[in-house]
């Protein structure tokens, strides 16, 4: 029993679990799913809102990871699985939503945000996601570890209100406020640095 | 800005602090389901007991047996000496139920199999999940060292294990055992 063994009952370091992947060990993958397959399945629910699809995404976004790596040694593995889950469940939601619209908690989180920002005209037409992925990071890096955690959670993970107040154990009337000023923060962000106009 | 715009910007957060948010809310979450399955696991427990002793007053009037398997009579006493035994250590996790539909294969299962080598048993204990078991999905394939309260106890080689495709299975849960709870379950 102690050939190449794992303990079933410890957690791999996420190093140790990205050697795995360099080491083409399939185990790479079981120690994923048992350290991540929970985080992956709710940012997938979040969007689809569908179980079966969910599971689906689970096993395309462990694919994408194993594709990935190697070559790519990320800095930091949730981010990284997390992105390929978040962009597996959107490419899916992106297909289904061309037939018809999806009502998902990410919907109406990006609903949010497009409101805000919808009557502003973006004087720059060929902006980047990219480029605007990383004006928001610089924005999120002014704010404090807590009001970044509720937006990430609420805009990225797709998570309700609610599950962010439980798990801060705060209000969510707390919450509502947190996202209504980084909201307002993130608009008035954007308009300095003349993405908005 | 289009949404199209705003969820792939999104998603191009930087790293370090989708990272950070992440690794908050995995601990956090880790810290909540601890707090919350030690109460739940507690009153289950506690549940299943008043249960089984009010089940023990009401249908055996003598001392029941303890809820082991003990060795029958009619069970075969195997050619199979200690050494070509394995068993899980106490750490383990080992329970584990078969799934010969699907491609999941369990921790556990894979840990063992990953260990053992092809020609070596494992100790085994059949419980039925949804049916009683029937010796007979298994007496071809491994030897039934006990048996009792409609379980048995199980001595299988890995290979036969891997083979074993009887379509009962699916409704059996296997639990591998560690020296002690083997050796109490054949009653040395």
């Amino acid at each position: 029993m102690e050939k190449n063994k794992i303990p079933s009952n410890s957690t791999l370091t996420d190093e140790e679990i990205i050697d795995l992947y360099f080491e083409r060990d399939e185990r790479a993958i079981e120690q994923t799913d048992a350290k991540y397959g929970a985080l992956i399945y709710k940012i997938a629910y979040n969007i689809l809102s569908d179980n079966g699809e969910c599971e689906e995404c689970k096993n395309d976004t462990y694919l994408g990871v194993w594709n990935r790596i190697p070559p790519t040694r990320p800095s930091a593995l949730s981010a990284f699985i997390s992105r390929i889950a978040r962009n597996v469940a959107i490419d899916r939601y992106k297909e289904k939503s061309a037939k018809k619209r999806v009502p998902s908690e990410m919907t109406s989180s990006i609903d949010e945000l497009s409101e805000l920002l919808r009557s502003s005209e973006s004087p720059e037409e060929s902006l980047e996601a990219k480029e605007l992925g990383e004006i928001i990071s610089d924005y999120l890096r002014t704010l404090t570890r807590q009001t970044r955690y509720i937006f990430i959670s609420r805009f990225y993970i797709g998570d309700s209100i609610e599950t962010i107040a439980r798990e801060l154990s705060i209000s969510t009337s707390a919450v509502y406020k947190s996202l209504k000023n980084t909201k307002a923060g993130l608009k008035t962000y954007l308009t300095k640095r003349k993405v908005i106009i | 800005m289009n949404r199209e715009l705003i969820i792939d910007a999104i998603s191009a957060i930087d790293e370090d602090i989708i990272g950070d948010c992440l690794d908050f809310k995995i601990k956090n979450e880790k810290k909540r389901r601890s707090k919350t399955s030690l109460p739940r696991i507690a009153s289950a427990v506690a549940a299943c007991l008043a249960l089984a002793i009010s089940l023990i007053y009401l249908l055996a009037p003598t001392p029941t047996a303890p809820p082991t398997i003990a060795p029958s009579p009619e069970t075969l006493t195997p050619p199979v000496s200690e050494s070509e035994i394995i068993y899980a250590k106490e750490a383990d996790e080992k329970e584990f139920i078969l799934k010969w539909n699907s491609l999941s294969v369990t921790k556990a299962l894979f840990l063992a199999l990953d260990g053992a080598e092809d020609s070596e048993y494992l100790a085994i204990r059949v419980s039925g999940i949804s049916c009683e078991v029937k010796k007979e999905d298994f007496t071809s394939h491994g030897y039934i060292v006990a048996e009792q309260n409609g379980e048995i106890l199980l001595l299988i080689k890995k290979e036969k294990l891997l083979a074993l495709d009887t379509p009962n299975a699916v409704n059996y849960a296997f639990s591998l055992l560690t020296y002690a709870e083997y050796k109490s379950a054949i009653g040395n």
